[in-house]
């Protein structure tokens, strides 16, 4: 029923009335039949409309793009339904020329009024004059409805929601934004760059939640991209390091003076080659300043293991950050730890805004912001302070995605040979018509080997000018060609970059000719000089900061000019550098010693692969050693204020050597490898060939190896350690983890970092155990864990009530960003669930009910499921000798325990009625009988409720998850003609579900997607009851003498055996039996005297009233399975 | 709009904000209860468009459908709603459907089965009751008293009767829920609202269900304050096709708002077998 429009424009206030007609004017321009909602709200997104809802869209905290890209996606969504409307429609023609106004917009309009009516102060006029007449459709007074609750309105309409939930808005979300109006910050218009802020700006700011956190956590990444560590300083530090912890892609570890002793970080640097990289967080520097002495001593231990680790992986995913809120904190920092500056490679970001409101930074046209002076003195001047910096930048060509925090940072700018060659002639060409004279080409005489592999060892001869004057010219004039040369190769030659990087490229080029120049300049016109224009990551602060006179870089191009060079430079460090000199030889030998231990290794250990592990794994500590010898060195040269650079490595040492013949697949190349141990080189091994600057490149075979068969000890141990069994399902894990890191999988263009497992079999404890202690070791923290049960429909947790199983995953990731995500019992998924765990196996992000999107990063999935892969049957533990099932013991709760004495009818009880069923009834010593009787289980009822608050009470330990049936039981007692109403099991559900839709079958799919499927043997209970009654009937002999019997009911047993089960190893039960179970026997020798020695004893367990149930769990000092005491009965 | 014929076809489809989503052949209608509207289904909807062709639509009393076609006079029982429900189906040219009722909507559904048997292969019932007062052996529910208490808050200060039943009616601890529902019952006219509570109230289906010839599958959730669980037993006892009863162990009278995951497959299972 439509509405002509000037009804409904007197219903609106001027500003809606606008609106209208715009609506109106797209309605009749598209010639649709009427005027809906659709085009009311796309009329109200062009830039000339009003800025309500463009300005409410932008604030709207959405899923997962940038606010730009998704209003561009909203446009073009109302574009595509209205030109939908026009297919609908166009059957009536319009009439008149203005299309009246639709039935939903109406009612848009009458809800609005409504709305604007409720308001507390005319709730009472509007009230009484509404209900008088019952049948008067409206009120007399006609309200004008102001815009905003206009468009509040119409996003309610289901069309239009719809539509803004196509393009990725929640219009809850936008809804909100409208109630809640910009800060006055807000309103610079979008393009606007920040307004310098000095440090007495902050206290304008307004403290409404913004995106200037983003912005932070965005300077941050870059830097973390640039290979250096953020020192975040200024008022906003704090803050701006919180948030960017709680955003950053990267895995963030605390350390801290109190905490340094149980963090262990060369395990969670070893680690963050698996994962986006480690950002080690030495927190507020104040902490590490510390007035008192023991303090300090611990403050000092956190920096030397975090330089030390930091030196280790250097070229890895390994970065430390901190913040201080004063700059005096940071200078009293560096007091104490002179040079760590350097040595950590820090770089000053100055944090002045607390909360910068809608500060929203151009997004296209920035480039990198780089800081090359901060070092120096960023808080010299208050015009440093404003951000972003945007100096000149040589030759490095950052390349920012302001959409999301680079995941894979800047890529680097590596030529390929062929540009190489061309940009040196044009240099060459260049440098010879500005009449500078001397060019120096090292290309020839190399070593073949060296010709062959190390090709970034031949770019450089490039930089081997000597220059007279006319520097600055040449220098813009060479840096330009560079970086002409960069750009070309980039878009035309990317492909061939990776094959082209040598197996353990410096990562990093830094413009060199200025360095190049002093050097020169210093070394007079006749000395030959060597350039390099590759040079180790720490050493580019030093170079760029420090004004020395002299820069050289170390050759590994020749021998005679290696040589030449070591000389020349000892000879001009030979004021008393003995030391220096040492150092050096002392490197070389234990790169030799490294190298032929390697070798040897190598050689022998073709086949095994196993000992290669051990071998390397072994041999990492030297390799460490020897870095430290170099980063010692490092630090020698650099305190001799020489900006020296050394890479020790002696390329001589390659011919020197023994032959190299051994038989390996990759000889040639691991040859070199271990020929030169440069301290890069054993970097860019230990961080399988992950460069400084994070970005993948395709790594050498040996280093993959390496690092991976060391990753892969690590992992198999540390897992190893917490779920104590499945030696072979945990190895396998293991080898899938490393094997997806050293693969490159790709899903379609983008590289695939997520990894998916399933888990078959029984020994659900184990799979969650293994699953969690993933989480700790990939993922940092063992709250990294998403547990869900599929086959419950309750999860436990109240925050996920009403929640399908996909959406408590979404919220879930997307607080946490990475973790492990467990989802047992698979098999009993719904068809959503399966059909979203598809999707995020083939798009890399899980989407929820409403369409919000998580991606999954590099996230662990594991599906896990009962059955055994070969066969869906069910592999319970029943099969022959096992009494205890898994089910059953799954469904095990805590209850108190009792021993019942009766005392002298040791003998009598022992009739054969009662068989004797597990094994180690009939013990010699003790004359144990021990008789399950399977009486007391049908007794204990669920308590729903009871086991909720288990699962709460340990969120972090393995939980026991509760069953119930999945299926809701239905009262319909008789079973239906159709047979499958009251059956509550799973078969009835499948069946039902195959009619329409199979689900098994993508359950398969799904099953066959995963990158690792692992086999869990089931849990061998019956073993572990044997060692049970052992350990029983050893203290009841120890005790009571051997003449009592101890039966034990099933229930108590099951009810050990689960505490077992459920524990890491069998120390909780062994503690229990140590402490409660020996003491009641104590208690019961006590009271009974010499009596106590011919009794029968009954360990069975009972119910308790609740109270005395909840007062028994607080003192559980035995986990809740376990009671505190046992009860003696007599009877 | 006042004693106009009511309208049908397609103006009906448009007043109605009638919506058609899924494929399959079997189709279903999904008939909101008071106070919410169709986006109510919107968690339980993906569970069910893969294999069935879905008829979405609000009842006329919603917040979304344009005040100005609320007959008073003509929506003063449930005879009306079910005339609209059977007009969008013959305007659909439906010949058979399964009906999923929430709350008033499966009393609808209950009529409109009897009027026109052979359009209904299977009624799902959630939270329905055939009569809200308590009567002799009957428990509906509510006392007369109590339904005279209600209407009076109502219409004394809508806004806080609705901000006070919302959680109630929701029941479970589902945030989220209960700011879905307040957002629908606020949008529906105070006056309106009030309007149906009463033609509702006063409606009374307990002769009429044995009439009922198509299945039924009653779904009622452990607690929920609106219906006793004992109705559901009457419902399966009174009723005259064969009738099942699903109980989901949640709680609250709008399972899918709160319990999407528990319903969904309960509904996939029930309309699998029509």
């Amino acid at each position: 029923m439509p509405t002509p429009v000037p009804a409904a424009r007197q219903c609106l206030a001027p500003a809606a009335v606008t609106a209208l007609d715009a609506a109106v004017a797209s309605a009749r321009r598209r010639a649709h039949a009427q005027t809906t909602s659709l085009h009311l709200i796309a009329a109200l997104l062009p830039q000339a409309a009003p800025p309500l809802l463009r300005d409410a869209l932008a604030r709207a905290r959405s899923a997962a793009y940038s606010p730009r890209v998704q209003l561009k996606a909203l446009e073009l969504c109302f574009a595509v339904s209205l030109d939908r409307l026009a297919s609908t429609s166009t059957s009536a023609p319009p009439t008149g020329d203005e299309p009246p106004v639709s039935n939903s917009l109406m009612a848009a309009i009458k809800r609005s009024q409504a709305n604007q009516r409720r308001n507390p102060d005319t709730f009472h006029f509007y009230n009484h004059t509404a209900f008088q007449p019952p049948s008067s459709p409206a009120a007399p007074s006609q309200v004008r409805v102001e815009l905003s609750h206009l468009v509040l309105a119409i996003l309610d309409d289901p069309v239009v929601s719809r539509v803004f939930d196509d393009a990725g808005f929640r219009s809850a979300d936008v809804k909100l934004a409208i109630l809640r109006p910009a800060p006055p910050l807000g309103r610079l218009p979008a393009r606007a760059r920040p307004p310098p802020l000095f440090l007495c700006s902050f206290a304008a700011a307004d403290d409404a939640p913004s995106p200037a956190g983003d912005d932070n956590g965005r300077r941050v990444a870059e830097i973390l991209a640039r290979g250096r560590n953020p020192m975040l300083v200024g008022v906003g530090a704090a803050s701006a390091a919180a948030d960017f912890a709680a955003n950053s892609p990267y895995r963030i570890l605390p350390v801290g003076p109190t905490s340094i002793d149980q963090t262990n970080l060369s395990v969670a640097a070893a680690m963050a080659a698996a994962t986006s990289g480690l950002v080690i967080s030495v927190g507020d520097l104040r902490d590490l300043v510390p007035d008192d002495g023991e303090l300090q001593e611990r403050a000092r231990r956190v920096v030397a293991e975090v330089t030390r680790v930091l030196e280790t992986h250097r070229a890895g995913r390994v970065w430390v950050m901190g913040w201080s809120a004063t700059y005096e904190t940071y200078l009293t920092f560096l007091s104490k730890f002179p040079l760590l500056d350097k040595d950590w490679d820090l770089q000053l970001l100055p944090i002045t805004a607390v909360r910068a409101a809608g500060l929203v930074p151009p997004v296209t046209t920035t480039p990198a912001f780089s800081n090359p002076a901060t070092t120096a003195s960023p808080f010299s001047t208050p015009a440093s302070l404003v951000e972003p910096f945007v100096p000149f930048r040589g030759i490095m060509n950052d390349t920012y995605e302001s959409s999301s925090l680079p995941t894979h940072p800047c890529p680097q700018i590596l030529r390929c040979q062929e540009c190489n060659d061309r940009c040196e002639q044009e240099v060459t060409t260049i440098v010879k018509g500005s009449g500078i004279t001397g060019e120096d080409y090292h290309q020839g005489g190399l070593p073949s080997p060296l010709q062959n592999g190390s090709m970034m060892g031949l770019n450089n001869g490039l930089d081997a000018i000597k220059v007279r004057d006319d520097q600055m010219v040449l220098k813009s004039k060479v840096l330009n060609l560079q970086k002409k040369w960069n750009d070309y190769c980039l878009r035309l030659h990317q492909g061939c970059q990776s094959i082209n990087r040598g197996p353990y490229q410096y990562p990093h080029y830094i413009g060199v000719p200025a360095d190049m120049e002093r050097a020169t300049l210093s070394k007079g016109s006749d000395s030959v000089t060597l350039k390099r224009r590759v040079i180790r990551p720490s050493a580019v602060s030093a170079t760029r900061t420090n004004a020395a006179p002299k820069s050289v870089s170390p050759p590994s191009i020749s021998n005679q000019t290696n040589e030449e060079l070591v000389l020349s430079l000892q000879g001009r460090h030979s004021k008393g550098d003995d030391q220096f000199q040492d150092r050096h030889v002392q490197l070389q030998q234990e790169d030799l010693s490294s190298c032929h231990d390697r070798e040897n290794h190598m050689s022998a250990s073709t086949a095994a692969a196993a000992s290669v592990a051990t071998d390397l794994v072994l041999s990492t500590p030297r390799e460490s050693s020897s870095k430290g010898t170099s980063s010692a060195f490092w630090k020698h040269v650099g305190d001799a204020d020489k900006s020296t650079h050394l890479t020790p490595r002696k390329v001589d040492d390659l011919n020197q050597k023994p032959p190299l013949t051994f038989v390996q697949p990759y000889s040639s190349r691991s040859s070199r490898n271990v020929g030169q141990t440069s301290p890069s080189s054993l970097h860019s091994a230990a961080s399988g060939g992950v460069s400084a600057f994070g970005q993948w490149q395709k790594p050498s075979h040996l280093a993959v190896q390496g690092s991976d068969l060391s990753n892969y000890k690590l992992l198999v141990e540390r897992l190893f350690e917490v779920v104590g069994r499945q030696e072979e399902a945990l190895s396998a894990i293991c080898e899938s983890i490393v094997r997806c890191q050293s693969t490159e999988r790709r899903r379609g263009a983008n590289r695939k970092n997520d990894m998916w497992f399933s888990f078959h079999g029984a020994d659900s404890m184990a799979k969650r155990r293994a699953a969690a202690a993933l989480a700790e070791l990939v993922h940092g923290h063992k709250d990294n864990f998403i547990y869900l049960d599929l086959s419950l429909q309750d999860w436990g947790d109240s925050s996920f009530r009403g929640k399908t199983g996909i959406d408590c995953v979404v919220e879930e990731l997307s607080k946490k960003r990475r973790c492990v995500i467990f989802l047992d019992n698979i098999d009993e998924a719904d068809c959503l669930v399966q059909d979203s765990l598809s999707h995020a196996s083939d798009t890399g992000r899980f989407r929820d009910m409403r369409g919000k999107e998580v991606a999954i990063n590099d996230s662990i999935v594991v599906l896990s499921t009962r059955f055994t892969r070969s066969s869906r049957n069910l592999l319970v533990g029943v099969e022959e000798g096992h009494t205890f099932s898994e089910a059953k013991i799954l469904t095990v709760r805590g209850q108190q325990l009792k021993i019942l004495v009766e005392p002298g009818t040791a003998i009598t009880s022992r009739g054969p009625s009662r068989s004797p069923v597990v094994v180690s009834s009939s013990h010699p010593l003790a004359k144990l009988q021990t008789s399950l009787c399977s009486c007391n289980v049908s007794k204990r009822k669920l308590n729903d409720s009871d086991d909720q608050e288990n699962l709460l009470e340990s969120p972090s330990n393995p939980k026991r998850p509760h069953r119930t049936s999945s299926v809701p039981f239905d009262l319909n007692l008789p079973v239906g003609e159709d047979g499958s109403n009251g059956a509550d099991d799973d078969d009835s559900s499948n069946s039902n579900d195959n009619s329409s839709g199979n689900p098994e079958r993508s359950i398969d799919g799904l099953l066959c997607l995963v990158d690792g499927a692992v086999e869990f043997k089931p849990f061998d209970f019956g073993k572990l009851a044997n060692n049970i009654l052992r350990e029983l009937s050893n203290m009841l002999g120890n005790v009571l003498g051997t003449g009592c019997t101890l039966e034990v009911d099933v229930g108590a047993m099951e009810q050990m055996l689960a505490a077992s089960w459920a524990s890491e190893d069998r120390r909780p039960l062994q503690a229990w039996l140590e402490q409660v179970f020996a003491r009641s026997l104590d208690e019961l020798k006590l009271q009974r005297g010499n009596h106590a020695s011919s009794s029968a004893l009954r360990l069975v367990t009972y119910e308790e009233d609740t109270a005395a149930i909840s007062a028994a769990k607080e003192d559980s000092r035995f986990g809740a399975l376990l009671p505190s005491r046992i009860i003696l009965e007599w009877r | 709009m006042v004693g106009a014929p009511p309208p049908s076809g397609a103006k009906l489809l448009q007043i109605l904000n009638v919506r058609v989503v899924g494929s399959g052949e079997r189709v279903v209608v999904l008939s909101h209860g008071l106070g919410t509207d169709q986006s109510v289904w919107s968690r339980v909807l993906p569970y069910l468009t893969r294999d069935h062709r879905v008829v979405l639509y609000d009842l006329a009393c919603a917040g979304s459908v344009n005040p100005d076609h609320f007959d008073f006079g003509r929506y003063n029982g449930l005879d009306a709603y079910v005339d609209d429900l059977l007009s969008i189906l013959d305007a659909l040219s439906i010949k058979r459907c399964a009906l999923v009722g929430h709350s008033v909507s499966g009393m609808i559904g209950i009529v409109a089965s009897i009027r026109r048997p052979e359009l209904f292969a299977k009624l799902v019932l959630i939270g329905c009751s055939p009569c809200f007062q308590n009567d002799g052996d009957y428990h509906g529910g509510f006392e007369v008293q109590e339904v005279q208490e209600v209407f009076d808050a109502m219409s004394a200060n809508y806004m806080a009767w609705a901000t006070g039943y919302a959680p109630l009616a929701v029941g479970a601890d589902v945030p989220e829920a209960v700011q879905e529902f307040s957002r629908t019952l606020f949008n529906v006219r105070p006056d309106i609202s009030l309007h149906v509570c009463r033609s509702v109230f006063k409606t009374d289906l307990r002769g009429v269900l044995g009439m009922v010839k198509a299945p039924c599958v009653v779904v009622q959730t452990a607690r929920d304050i609106s219906i006793p669980a004992i109705v559901a037993a009457y419902l399966k006892a009174h009723l005259g096709g064969h009738t099942t009863v699903e109980l989901l162990p949640t709680e609250g009278h709008l399972p899918h708002l709160t319990a999407p995951s528990l319903l969904g497959p309960v509904l996939r299972r029930a309309l699998a077998r029509h």
